[in-house]
């Protein structure tokens, strides 16, 4: 219980992720109680304390009309900080965050309407001319950013 | 090393691996070095069956070199020597052996005139036939006497598939002197079709056409049955031009019309063929326009339709499977639309079509299939398809000089903020690096011909076929001809490899060493 670690999935510029994710699942090392923590509501964040770095497998489940699959990921959880960065403080946490992006090609038009302009999600201009009622027509993809 | 014995005044010399090479005698007896009194019990078959039990002297004259010397020999027991020692008989019952194996050996003896080898080569006893094939006394019997008397005749037939009565010859089987009647055997392949003749009345009543007058409709029947509804041959003789389809549409639809009109009741011909389907002239110029032109397109376009039919079946795969799990499904109006197309053109107008609304996700490169499948998908991964999509066809080697590039570019090899615009940047670097290493390639390996086409002009060696298409810029240098020649060609091959590494080698840099040399 050396070390007291959070691990999160947040937007880049900290939004509320709720409007696309469903709920997050945490898979952590099975030296832990109950290794499969689910998080519904957003921070969509996890705190544990242990001494181990593991791989920790995290899972977005989207809503239903964003997206039926889910979508995995890996976090390698690092409690010491790289070799030459001086000794430990208490004081400084150690921050590992990996930026991507979630891109969804083929949005439903309820979801594109949803988040239109909702700052989580980052949709592309439409071309000039198309509207959304048209059929036969390639949605542009949206994303958004987590960490 | 041993003493050699007294008698024979041979030496026993121990094999280093522990094998024992008794000269004269050609076996080799493997095993331990041990004092071996061979046991009678203890005879490997092995041995005993792969050198017949030698009843000669060699095998009695060891055995006394061991017993007289006293020397430790092993010896892998034979039954032989056994015997031997023990002083059993060494034939066991002689008078049996020979009369048991005689008897049945006498049916499997081999043929006589089959050399013994050949027989054996062959499968020998076991080639003889469990069944008796042809016997020589059967050969004799077989020309019986039929029952009947057969005899061949030449006569004279008609045919019933000729009109004008000729009468021909032919070789006909005769059996007890009757010959035989009936049709000519080929007539019945004359086959005819059954043109409708149409009355007067008839032709008022139920066949008059705006395009068509009746001379034409009356040529064309007469040309129909005189050509057998043979219609490529019929639009030739047509007196005015007619497409193939008019004339067949004309054909069909008097005769349906002719059929349904002369039938008392619709349901008698509703079975016939010819009222059942009706002919589309439209759909056949169609088809015939599409074959044409599906003929007499290049390989290019044969291989890109056979793409884009890929493509359309992967995308209706895909939605079809999606089809379950979205509820407002993705618009399937246009793969719908682009799939059940007549032709080959109107699959290809569409496709492309939607291509260009459909915003790629870099610069220049397609989505990769595996991206397509995909709902969701992060930055991170896409590049990564995309650059393995990439450099699919450049070898390990080339994709390891790309990373290379990139870190002494000072870029990462996985950009840490992927966006869609970086991811895009990150692409169009990776594909820019690649494509200046491959041109960098290229040009060393030019350069390389170039230096070794000049070479090769120093040398007396005849230039082969393919070289000497390339001698146009081979150069005329006098002073360095045959001397410095065969050193330089030398030093040029090795500079050729170490090229590969090196920064190509400017053409002074080539010219500079050969000097020295000549001047040396």
């Amino acid at each position: 219980n050396s070390h007291k670690w959070t691990v999160y999935i947040r937007s880049a510029t900290n939004e509320d992720l709720s409007v696309i994710v469903k709920r997050v699942v945490f898979q952590l090392h099975p030296s832990f109680t109950n290794p499969t923590r689910v998080v519904e509501q957003p921070p969509f964040e996890l705190s544990e304390s242990g001494w181990g770095e593991f791989e920790i497998a995290i899972t977005l489940y989207f809503h239903s009309d964003v997206c039926e699959k889910r979508l995995d990921l890996f976090h390698q959880l690092k409690l010491y900080p790289e070799e030459d960065a001086g000794p430990q403080s208490t004081k400084k946490p150690v921050v590992v965050e990996t930026y991507d992006e979630v891109v969804f090609p083929e949005p439903t038009e309820a979801f594109f309407l949803r988040v239109q302009n909702h700052p989580a999600a980052t949709v592309p201009r439409l071309p000039p001319g198309m509207t959304l009622s048209s059929p036969g027509m390639w949605l542009a993809g949206l994303y958004f950013l987590f960490s | 090393n041993f003493p050699t014995s007294k008698g024979s005044g041979r030496v026993i010399s121990w094999a280093r691996s522990g094998q024992l090479r008794l000269p004269g005698l050609d076996r080799v007896f493997p095993g331990p070095l041990t004092t071996v009194f061979p046991n009678p019990g203890s005879v490997s078959p092995r041995e005993s069956s792969r050198h017949p039990p030698c009843r000669g002297r060699k095998t009695v004259r060891t055995l006394t070199l061991a017993r007289s010397t006293g020397v430790p020999v092993l010896l892998r027991p034979s039954s032989m020597d056994a015997k031997d020692i023990l002083g059993l008989q060494k034939t066991s019952f002689p008078s049996a052996q020979e009369k048991k194996p005689r008897a049945p050996k006498e049916p499997q003896r081999k043929p006589d005139g089959v050399s013994r080898e050949v027989y054996a080569l062959t499968g020998g006893v076991g080639m003889a036939p469990l069944m008796p094939t042809i016997e020589a006394s059967h050969l004799k019997r077989r020309p019986a006497v039929e029952k009947e008397k057969v005899a061949w005749q030449w006569l004279p037939f008609t045919s019933s598939a000729r009109t004008d009565n000729l009468q021909l010859y032919h070789w006909v089987r005769v059996v007890n002197n009757v010959p035989p009647t009936g049709d000519y055997d080929f007539a019945k392949y004359n086959t005819k079709v059954d043109v409708l003749k149409y009355t007067d009345e008839e032709y008022e009543k139920y066949l008059t056409e705006p395009t068509w007058s009746r001379e034409e409709t009356d040529q064309l029947f007469e040309l129909c049955q005189r050509f057998d509804l043979r219609f490529i041959v019929i639009a030739d003789r047509f007196p005015t031009a007619r497409s193939v389809e008019d004339l067949k549409s004309r054909y069909y639809s008097v005769t349906r019309a002719l059929l349904i009109a002369r039938a008392r009741s619709f349901d008698e011909v509703a079975g016939n063929p010819l009222v059942k389907e009706t002919f589309n002239a439209a759909h056949e110029t169609e088809r015939k326009r599409a074959l044409s032109a599906l003929f007499s397109q290049t390989k290019q376009q044969e291989r890109k339709d056979a793409e884009v039919l890929a493509e359309a079946k992967r995308i209706m795969e895909s939605r079809a499977a999606n089809k379950n799990v979205e509820e407002a499904g993705a618009p399937t109006s246009l793969p719908n639309a682009a799939v059940p197309a007549d032709g080959v053109s109107p699959l290809s107008n569409n496709l492309p079509s939607s291509a260009a609304t459909h915003p790629a996700a870099a610069a220049n490169t397609s989505i990769p299939d595996t991206l397509r499948m995909l709902k969701v998908y992060l930055r991170t991964h896409a590049l990564d398809q995309m650059v393995q999509a990439v450099t699919a066809s450049a070898g390990i080697r080339m994709i390891k000089r790309v990373d290379q590039t990139l870190q002494d570019l000072g870029v990462n090899l996985k950009p840490k903020v992927p966006t869609k615009a970086v991811c895009a940047e990150h692409l169009e670097l990776r594909n820019e690096i690649l494509t200046l290493l491959n041109i960098q390639k290229q040009l060393q390996n030019k350069e390389a011909e170039v230096l070794a086409n000049r070479e090769s002009s120093f040398t007396e060696a005849p230039t082969t076929p393919k070289r000497s298409n390339r001698d146009i810029d081979r150069p005329f240098v006098p002073d360095m001809a045959g001397f410095g020649g065969e050193r330089a060609v030398k030093r040029d091959h090795k500079r050729k490899t170490t090229g590969r590494f090196d920064a190509p080698p400017s053409p002074t840099q080539g010219k500079r060493p050969r000097k020295m040399k000549a001047s040396d």
